[in-house]
């Protein structure tokens, strides 16, 4: 509640002009730029400038709107500088940055070029040099001032990163992929350089006309470092390249969802499907939206997680064995139990509670078999293809598990039959495929993957002997904006369970 | 000639120059020494008054009234002081009394214009306002008076043009003056600090948060940092959530404005938000002392001693701020917290006060359009869409919602700029930004949209709207996560979206929502993407168990205490460690381990930690064996994040809703033997545990695995499931209304 006539407030104003007004504008508005608030600096130090005079806030002012992405008006705000500033570091610096940011290459090499005889030993000048160089295409001159920036401190990722970006525009690819593998494999890297050293490298193989190798190094970003739309971005370029659109398309997506505001990833997205409007004509424009694009890219990443097969299988056998626990009282348990292509063993991890019997997993991958062999919730684990692990095993299963796995397989009478023969009468056999509409049982994918109609499958599954007793539709994991449409299937074996 | 005794005449000397702290033993001189008494204890109220001792000036004054009956001054002081304790009867009394003795007492006018006004009494007002003036013609406050009754732009800026009427001014400038106008002025005058003050309130009552603030910044340093700016700045910062940098602001403007109750307040609250509870608490209750006891700074006092882990004290005081909705709704905060109240049944009986005090609308008649199945506009309340447990909680579910099925509308009361709230963005069909509005204008803003459902994310917590769906904006109404510990007590709210976990069959007796089960877990687990990866279980190198607790203090009861003092008692190489933020205040910490000692906890298998960023907390859990829950508040999301980490917990089956978060996380992940139904049971577990680390070991190994295969994380599945809920609900409300059976539920 406010008070009418008492006092409240400063009572008058200070009398004008103030001394040391525009100095405190000047020092808050800078503190404020420093804190990373350079829209909260602003008013400060425009007053500063504009209604004070103060002849360095135009300096500060500029470079606050050149943080806010307004290299127009930062040039303006140069422009205010009094004379006393023409030709002062800070001015060359903002004017220059300026300038590069508006494509005045020209200009902004003057004005770079100017600060580093300034300040020869300027670190930033340098920088700035390196990269108006590189805009003007003079490539040899900016690897070579960048190049003596990072030998300086060679420990420093920010400027070996700049090196090789600047080697990567020049063309030289094979020396940048030697920079990148020296900062990745000898470096203890910042996660940020970390992030950027591994786009590099991708992006780099890629105009090396190397589309596997970008892939690859793209996935092991991804893998490494969970999702990042630049490196799904490059994932999507080199997809693309190799003829793999599908697949191409799922990364692209991926990348537009963590980075929504980016207009560039948001235009290839938009246009993936439109025919007109090849993706491949603007793989050159990327090396500069790499660069630029990535600050805002990697904060955005986020892990999405939604592998669901292990939790699908899991609640299937739950709902087709009632009674089925873990928990206490204990219920009712599985006898032997067969996974198929463990991989790092999920499932295990999944069922070995419910599992009174032996847990036995299969794969083809040795590293893979070692992550499930940690868990410690197999009986044993074999390296082995599916249909040689059938054919040597004479144990009869009480269920077995094939999660993600019939999607390498096309026909699948050969594989069914073996598995009926290794389940005990009444045994339950429960997998995931990938789902196709297509009116033949099977497709090939571009991925190399197969897709099974429902038809095809209900159709194998009874040449097997084997009867539905659950056939759905199920999301399998997320991809991008959409959901992997696939197909939970629970079948069983002839004969009375025991 | 000296008739004025000298200590007095020094006394009026350092009022006069403004040191008023100076005055004080001055006064007291003459109080002793008899001389000058009476206006000495005039001068003494006043001064105490001015620094914002109101309790201490109340005696003082009373005595010059006394001592003094035929003067006007004492009795429109202790008016004043009535009106910042929201004594109003009092206050009245004062000003009238003071116009008994001096007919013409301006200020006494002022002030009951004031009460007038602030009764809604414009006409009154006026009246008052305008005998004043024809006293003191040239009186700035009261023309500023008259203005704001008249809702009067021009005068307002005409005062503001001659550099009159201050803050309050302003203030009215912001909401009167067009922003072009106020543009157009400050133009005009760039170092004037009204002009930019102005802009910047208006630029936040229109939403532009980060512009606001830079314009208050400005005018501050306009203003040469006057203590009034300062106060604003640091108001508004802390409503930005931005304590740190409000914290000195407000201290260093309390310095110049005691007597500002809400300063003082929002003080106590920023320090508490900084997790500098003793600090807090030391101010918190000296306002207390000062300005009596008022509801708003008792139920943050009590929220401030809950911090610290001392729920006795803390619902003693939440109950001293009587039974107003403010102060039933702040009780709701803590009650859940205590060792024997925080039952269901008890939180229920507190819901229900509150429920009674709230407006009793029926559900609004039944519209053109309700058909069971059409795509059904869902609507999402909450101040906390970003990186909060809200956010963590509710995002992959409401991400995983289909589209064909439901449209999103996200009400967000608060920006959060961050990733999750991007994400929250990227799926909202439609997403709005509500200004502060009281609740039955924010009902009318959510209603226009039409939504069918409504859902609220914020309960009666910080931020939270919950008492606005009495209002009824949405058909259908339902309680989900965000302050959801028990019953809301909310007419008007139908559901509370819950599990079987959460209320088992015999709970509804506890709620006065019905219960809206979802088939597995109520909520969907996202975890964060800088989460580390699991480490292997330290017991194996160590060959003894470390158990971790990283709730708040305020979770932490006495039963608590006794329990991990069994615990350790009963395996002497264990240790606990415990990580959250008011470990890392001194004096909260010192109390705590005195806490600690007293329970029988062997302080020196301790392991205290203060705050630590995310990443480096569940980095903490690799370094320990077994997380032991708290009762009877359960952990919510800092069960889901030990989970996430391969650290399985021992927890305790409470009544409440906040007492089960992680008896539905456990029984999700398969894992409900680790859930106890008592203390002896709670203790058992934990060590029966401590002697299995073998399968701790496997249990660790493939934990993450474990729980993103289970319903807590599989989006697709809890997304399905929250459709058919709704639509359940949706279901129920249209048979309702075609049934005709009124519009309860």
């Amino acid at each position: 509640m406010s008070q009418a006539a008492a006092p409240a407030g400063p009572a008058s104003l200070p009398a004008r002009p103030r001394a040391g007004l525009g100095q405190r504008l000047l020092a808050e508005g800078r503190r404020l730029l420093a804190a990373g608030k350079p829209a909260e600096a602003l008013p400060l130090l425009r007053t500063a400038a504009t209604a004070m005079g103060e002849p360095a806030a135009w300096i500060a002012l500029a470079e606050a709107l050149l943080a806010l992405g307004e290299p127009q008006a930062a040039l303006e705000a140069c422009a205010g500088a009094s004379e006393a500033d023409e030709g002062s570091l800070p001015l060359l610096l903002a004017r220059a940055r300026a300038l590069g940011r508006l494509g005045r290459a020209r200009e902004a090499l003057g004005d770079a070029a100017s600060a580093v005889l300034l300040a020869p030993r300027d670190e930033a000048a340098r920088i700035l040099l390196g990269q108006a160089l590189l805009a003007s295409d003079r490539h040899d001159e900016a690897i070579s001032v960048l190049g003596e920036v990072w030998r300086e401190a060679p420990e420093e990722a920010g400027g070996a990163l700049r090196l090789a970006d600047a080697m990567m525009r020049a063309g030289r690819h094979d020396a940048t992929a030697e920079l990148l593998a020296f900062l990745l494999d000898g470096l203890l890297l910042p996660e940020a350089s970390r992030r950027l050293a591994l786009g590099l490298r991708a992006q780099n193989a890629l105009l090396r006309g190397q589309p596997q190798a970008a892939l690859e190094a793209a996935n092991a970003g991804l893998a490494a470092l969970g999702h990042d739309a630049t490196l799904h971005s490059i994932a999507a370029h080199a997809l693309i390249k190799l003829g793999q659109r599908p697949q191409a398309r799922g990364h692209l997506m991926q990348a537009h969802r963590l980075a929504p505001d980016d207009a560039y990833i948001g235009h290839l997205a938009a246009s993936f499907d439109d025919p007109a409007q090849a993706p491949e004509r603007a793989a050159a424009a990327y090396v500069t939206h790499l660069f630029d694009g990535y600050a805002a890219g990697f904060e955005a990443s986020l892990l999405g997680l939604g592998y669901r097969a292990p939790g699908l299988i899991l609640r299937a056998l739950e709902a087709l064995l009632p009674g089925l626990g873990a928990g206490l009282p204990p219920g009712r348990k599985l006898g032997d139990v067969l996974d198929l292509g463990c991989g790092t063993g999920l499932i295990g991890v999944v069922l070995h509670d419910l599992v009174a019997g032996r847990l036995k997993g299969v794969d083809l991958s040795p590293a893979m078999l070692e992550e499930a062999r940690l868990k410690g919730v197999y009986t044993s684990l074999e390296h082995a293809e599916i249909d040689v692990a059938l054919a040597r095993d004479g144990t009869q299963y009480e269920a077995v598990i094939a999660a993600d796995v019939f999607c390498y397989l096309g026909a699948l009478d050969g594989t069914l039959a073996a598995i009926t023969a290794r389940l005990a009468p009444g045994g339950l056999l429960l997998f995931t495929v990938e789902a196709s509409d297509d009116a033949a049982e099977w497709t090939l994918t571009d991925s190399g993957r197969y897709r099974h109609s429902e038809a095809g499958l209900r159709r194998a599954l009874a040449a097997a002997g084997l009867v539905p007793l659950l056939l759905r539709r199920e999301a399998l994991r997320l991809e991008a904006d959409a959901a992997l449409a696939g197909f939970l299937v629970a079948a069983q074996a002839a004969g009375a369970p025991p | 000639m000296n008739l004025v005794a000298a200590p007095f005449r020094m006394a009026m000397d350092a009022l006069a120059a403004g040191r008023t702290e100076a005055a004080l033993p001055l006064l007291r001189a003459c109080l002793d020494s008899g001389e000058e008494a009476a206006l000495a204890q005039l001068n003494l109220g006043m001064a105490l008054g001015d620094l914002g001792r109101l309790a201490e000036a109340g005696p003082h004054l009373r005595a010059a009234r006394q001592a003094m009956p035929y003067m006007a001054e004492p009795r429109f002081r202790l008016g004043q002081i009535a009106v910042q304790q929201q004594r109003w009867e009092e206050a009245r009394a004062g000003f009238e009394g003071a116009l008994a003795v001096e007919p013409d007492h301006v200020m006494s006018l002022a002030g009951l214009a004031t009460l007038a006004e602030a009764r809604g009494d414009v006409e009154e007002a006026m009246l008052l306002v305008a005998q004043a003036l024809l006293l003191a013609p040239d009186d700035h406050g009261l023309t500023l008076m008259r203005a704001r009754l008249r809702g009067s732009a021009a005068e307002v800026v005409a005062l503001l043009r001659a550099g009159l009427g201050g803050m309050e001014a302003v203030r009215l400038a912001a909401r009167l003056v067009e922003a072009a106008d106020l543009r157009e002025e400050a133009a005009q005058a760039p170092l004037e600090w009204h002009w930019q003050a102005a802009i910047g309130l208006a630029e936040l009552a229109a939403g532009a948060t980060e512009a606001g603030i830079a314009t208050l910044r400005l005018a501050t340093i306009l203003s040469d940092e006057s203590p009034a700016l300062l106060a604003l700045l640091g108001l508004h910062l802390a409503d930005q959530r931005r304590h740190g940098e409000a914290e000195p602001l407000l201290a260093e403007a309390i310095q110049a404005q005691p007597g500002d109750v809400q300063l003082r307040s929002q003080h106590g609250i920023t320090l508490l938000r900084l997790h500098r509870l003793a600090e807090a608490r030391l101010v918190l209750e000296a306002a207390v002392a000062d300005f009596g006891a008022l509801p708003s700074l008792l139920c943050n006092l009590a929220l401030t001693l809950c911090g610290q882990g001392l729920q006795e004290e803390a619902l003693a005081v939440s109950e001293q701020a009587g039974n107003t909705v403010l102060a039933l709704g702040c009780r709701l905060g803590i009650q859940p917290y205590h060792p024997r109240l925080g039952s269901g049944q008890a939180l229920h009986a507190t819901a229900s006060l509150l429920g009674a005090r709230l407006p009793q609308v029926a559900a609004p008649p039944h519209a053109p359009g309700f058909a069971p199945d059409r795509r059904l506009r869902v609507g999402f309340l909450s101040a906390s869409f970003g990186r909060h447990p809200v956010g963590w909680l509710t995002l992959a579910g409401i991400e995983a919602l289909p589209r064909e099925a439901i449209e999103v509308v996200c009400y967000s009361l608060k920006p959060m700029p961050d990733a999750l709230a991007r994400r929250f963005q990227a799926r909202a069909d439609l997403w709005r930004e509500l200004p502060r509005l009281e609740d039955g204008a924010l009902a009318e803003t959510i209603r226009a949209d039409q939504p069918d459902i409504l859902v609220d994310l914020g309960g009666h917590g910080e931020g939270g709207r919950v008492t606005a769906l009495a209002h009824r904006p949405a058909p259908v109404q339902v309680k989900w996560v965000g302050a959801q510990s028990a019953t809301t007590g909310v007419p008007g709210l139908d559901w509370m979206l819950t599990d079987a976990w959460q209320t088992p069959p015999g709970s509804e007796a506890h709620y006065t929502e019905s219960l809206l089960r979802m088939p597995d877990g109520y909520v969907c687990y996202t975890p964060p993407p800088w989460a580390p990866p699991v480490g292997v279980l330290p017991a194996l190198a160590r060959g003894h168990v470390t158990f971790g607790c990283f709730n708040n203090l305020a979770k932490i009861t006495p039963d608590v205490l006794s329990a991990w003092g069994a615990i350790l008692a009963a395996l002497p190489r264990a240790r606990l460690v415990l990580r959250t933020h008011g470990l890392g205040d001194a004096a909260t910490r010192a109390r705590f381990i005195a806490r600690a000692h007293g329970a029988g906890l062997p302080v020196e298998r301790l392991e205290l930690h203060g705050p630590s960023p995310h990443e480096a907390l569940l980095e903490g859990y690799n370094d320990i064996d077994v997380a032991l829950d708290p009762f009877p508040y359960a952990g919510g999301l800092t069960a889901c994040e030990a989970l996430w980490m391969g650290v399985p917990l021992v927890a305790m089956a409470g009544s409440s809703f906040s007492g089960r978060h992680a008896v539905s996380h456990l029984n999700n992940l398969g894992l409900g033997h680790w859930v106890a139904e008592d203390g002896p049971g709670y203790v058992a577990r934990a060590v029966a545990a401590a002697h299995e680390i073998p399968a701790l070991a496997g249990l660790r190994a493939g934990m993450r695995a474990r729980m993103a295969a289970s319903p807590l994380m599989d989006a697709p599945r809890f997304g399905a499931n929250l459709a058919a809920a709704l639509r359940d609900a949706w279901r129920a409300r249209c048979l309702q209304a075609q049934s005709g059976a009124g519009m309860t539920m």
